[in-house]
């Protein structure tokens, strides 16, 4: 057995060697522990790790198939993540312990902190001594065991899985139930309590999800919607789509769901324009050559930076909202381009990470689809704290898009109203963040850009922590961003525009003095080559575009995304409509319109005279309506509408 | 230079030091390790709107309320409520912090007569939002968490002493080599202890 002392080595050099002894197929045993932070993260193999005295957070997090033993108490999110494999804790473990855990089993001899089991999918975590508030909060799967007593709001927002109880139950969270607990399955209970020498003589109480809430039993009637963008053609009060959506939440009883982002009109970069002149220039086919477009993300922390050919990116998109194939056609677009991808929600497939030449890993608060293995192949980490379009809140996705793939993907049951937390068990603050992006960083050995995806809400106090907590970069997402499957109201009333958002993060990197050394990537409404020029001006250091790239790709912008019976195949997972998805005609479709906006965006440059696409600037701007003067401070001038009304001919641009 | 001195506390037998750095780098100036007393609170702020200054860390007191000193972790969500309820009674806030609150709610109580304790069980109820704070009086010192247990807290108690800190990490560095025996305060929580005459 290998010694490590870690009164002697930091926690990075310590992970490094027990991954090494791992990749050997030594057992290791860690003295001196001294309750530090991220204790044998990123492990994935079959070796055992004793630690001798107490683990602070994240002990065996992000691992796949260890056994480790600690001799004392744990900090918060013990086995976070965990694939498969085992831990036992002597002493007493924090909160969030098996957070998110995948198949592994967790013992606790002492007692566990709240939330214990928080989003877990697969695996057991067996508690000797007492839980405390929320155990089992939002577990998706997997069996949770207190011999001890419970505290209250056992089982809050379970969707599936199973607790059992020996002791008292303080109480039962809302949508938990109390029933029956079978002959055979409480054998099997014993029988994991003997592989483990926990003696128990008691009887078990047993609660699983009641199944009451947020399921949605009456659909929208079938009739064809008036578009969301029509609603403010006339009045605002009584016109055709409010009476349409009376009478439709007259019939469900509910808030209407649709897909994309606001559809109101809102401030937006279409209210700022270009002081100079572009309408008479002449098409040079040769501009993209002129101007040097190349933008470099993520090297801030020592990391292999992203390298794009054009600040210009792919949103966050989840295979799940999208079908596999509108994702596929995505990735292979990006690597045309010569620019990055990003998984969104929900888990990387093996085609999206073979044919996309940089891909971008979010993680969510559920950690559906979150795993280690995907972690070291992936070219980004992006913790997703909200979205545009629904800034603070959660995500849906609707059963009959759970298909048993993305079920497995995501490690759920196949079938369930998915819903995704708004909030990350281990993040409740900036400083918890910290410690958050430490464990990823400790799990991929400090290679990988960590940038953090943030919906415009309070922008300038969110710029601020993401720019003190040690992001690589920022993706910032306006209110016009797009979701699949959201509440109308908050689609169209929570959150700020684009436009509004990032004249915030710049002003608040400006207050810490971190313009330089915080990108940020401002997504949410870009449509074209014009509104990147914009956006670069205004001091994003690139776009990225969702909508676009799929309306490229062949969406009709119906916003019915949520039903799940997409016509075009990419909004769905049903194989009949997915078939009508030409996979290789997109692919190009969607890399031949990044391209149209690769060159927009090196005309407008070279036209202004810069060699770099990044010397455009707030000077070359004005406002052509008094809102976006008051959101950008850019000088109002109405006079320079008359070029936007022109129209785009051949090589002409307006702008 | 006196424009510029900023107030930190008047107290009579409680002294407050505030600077920037680390827990080593204000010992180095202020001679913290050679403090004679009996109970003590500190805190690490991390800095997020613009800049690392002393005045916006903590601890924190009550302008003309002597001798209480708080230290917070989280936030709390009714920081303007509370505190203009409190303005109207003739409170002053030094800064727009939201932990100042605590202790002027506190301060606010005890004058009213109470003792921390109950304070501390009012505070639990009538503060929203995330903390898990620290109290200290010339007498007494506490602990308050909040219901939802979301800011971390860990205690350690033996005959001779109590120690609370956000981490085990902090409170093994009073007994080095050695693995203690710690428990986290269940959420919804106070405590106090009193100091022996």
């Amino acid at each position: 057995m290998a010694k490590i002392d870690l009164s002697a080595l930091s926690v990075t050099e310590a992970n490094e060697l027990i991954r090494r002894y791992g990749a050997g197929g030594e057992d290791v045993e860690v003295v001196n522990p001294d309750a530090k932070h991220h204790i044998g993260v990123g492990l994935t193999e079959p070796i055992t790790v004793r630690v001798r005295g107490s683990a602070g957070y994240f002990c065996a997090g992000l691992t796949d198939g260890p056994r480790f033993e600690i001799d004392n108490n744990v900090g918060w999110g013990l086995a976070d993540n965990m694939l498969q494999g085992s831990v036992v804790v002597h002493g007493n473990a924090g909160a969030i312990a098996a957070v998110a855990i995948r198949g592994a089993e967790v013992v606790v001899h002492g007692n566990i902190g709240s939330r214990a089991g928080q989003v877990m999918k697969e695996g057991t975590l067996c508690c000797a001594g007492n839980a405390n508030f929320m155990a089992g909060y939002m577990m998706y799967g997997g069996r949770l065991i207190v011999l001890g007593d419970a505290g209250e709001q056992v089982g809050q927002d379970m969707t599936g899985g199973t607790i059992y109880v020996a002791g008292r139950i303080g109480s039962l969270g809302s949508d938990a139930v109390q029933t029956d607990l079978a002959g055979e399955e409480d054998d099997e209970i014993r029988a994991f309590l003997d592989r483990y020498q926990i003696p128990f003589k008691g009887r078990l109480q047993k609660i699983v999800n009641e199944g009451k809430k947020l399921r949605y039993p009456r659909n929208e009637p079938r009739v064809r919607a008036i578009p969301f963008f029509a609603a403010s053609g006339d009045s605002a009060y009584w016109n055709a789509k409010v009476q349409e959506d009376i009478h439709v939440k007259a019939q469900i009883g509910r808030y209407r769901i649709r897909g994309y982002g606001a559809a109101r009109p809102i401030p937006h970069l279409s209210d700022i324009a270009f002081k100079r002149d572009l309408r008479n220039l002449p098409a040079d086919p040769d501009v993209v050559s002129k101007v040097e477009l190349r933008t470099s993300l993520g090297g801030r922390f020592g990391a292999k930076p992203l390298d794009l050919s054009m600040p210009i990116m792919i949103a966050p998109m989840s295979f799940g909202a999208l079908s596999k194939s509108a994702k596929l056609s995505l990735a292979i677009a990006s690597r045309l381009s010569d620019t990055s991808e990003n998984t969104g929600e929900g888990g990387m497939t093996d085609e999206q990470r073979a044919e996309a030449k940089r891909l971008i890993y979010q993680c969510l608060a559920g950690r559906l689809g979150w795993n280690i293995h995907d972690m070291k192949r992936a070219d980004g980490l992006e913790i997703y704290i909200s979205q545009g379009a629904k800034p603070g809140l959660g995500g849906q996705l609707m059963a009959k898009k759970v298909t048993p793939e993305i079920a497995r993907i995501r490690g759920i049951p196949a079938g369930i109203d998915l819903r995704s937390p708004s909030r990350h068990p281990d993040v409740l603050g900036a400083d918890d963040l910290v410690i958050k992006i430490e464990e990823f960083r400790e799990a991929t050995a400090y290679r990988v850009p960590v940038s953090v995806k943030l919906g415009a809400g309070r922008v300038k106090d969110d710029i601020k922590i993401a720019y003190k907590d040690g992001f690589d970069f920022v993706e910032l997402d306006g209110m016009q961003g797009s979701t699949g499957a959201a509440g109308n109201e908050v689609l169209e009333f929570v959150g700020i525009p684009t436009l509004s958002a990032i004249q915030e993060a710049m002003d608040a990197l400006a207050d810490v003095g971190g313009v330089e050394a915080l990108p940020v990537v401002l997504m949410g409404g870009i449509k074209d080559g014009v509104d990147a020029a914009k956006a670069i001006a205004l001091g994003a250091r690139a776009v990225a575009v969702g909508t676009a790239a799929i309306i490229a790709g062949g969406c009709i912008s119906c916003l019915q995304c949520h039903v799940g019976h997409c016509v075009v195949g990419i909004a769905t997972q049903d194989p009949e409509h997915e078939r009508r998805y030409n996979v290789p005609a997109e692919a190009q479709n969607i890399h031949r319109f990044l391209e149209c906006m690769r060159w927009q965006l090196a005309s407008i440059a070279h036209a202004h005279g810069y060699g770099e696409v990044h010397q455009l600037s707030r000077d070359d701007l004005v406002a052509l309506t008094p809102e976006a003067a008051a959101i950008t401070r850019l000088p109002y001038a109405p006079e320079y509408r008359q070029q936007q009304d022109n129209d785009q001919v051949g090589g002409k641009i307006s702008a | 230079m006196e424009r510029e001195a900023k107030l930190s506390s008047i107290g009579e037998s409680l002294d407050i030091i505030k600077d920037v750095g680390g827990a080593h780098d204000v010992d180095e100036i202020y001679g913290v390790e050679m403090f004679h007393g009996t109970h003590g609170i500190g805190h690490v702020r991390l800095a997020t709107e613009s800049d690392v200054a002393p005045d916006a860390s903590h601890p924190f007191w009550a302008t003309g309320f002597a001798d209480i000193a708080i230290v917070h972790n989280g936030q709390i969500t009714n920081y303007w409520k509370m505190r203009r309820r409190l303005e109207k009674r003739g409170y002053r806030f030094n800064t727009d912090n939201d932990s100042e609150l605590i202790a002027v709610y506190l301060a606010d109580k005890l004058k009213m007569g109470s003792t921390l304790k109950h304070a501390l069980e009012t505070s639990i109820d009538d503060l929203d939002g995330t903390f898990s704070f620290l109290v200290s009086t010339k007498d007494e010192i506490g602990y308050a968490k909040d219901h939802l247990a979301a800011k971390p807290m860990i205690k350690f108690e033996n005959d001779e002493l109590i120690a609370i800190a956000s981490e085990e990490v902090s409170l093994n560095r009073l007994f080095p080599g050695q693995a203690l025996n710690t428990n986290e305060p269940p959420p919804g929580t106070c405590d106090t202890w009193q100091r022996l005459t």
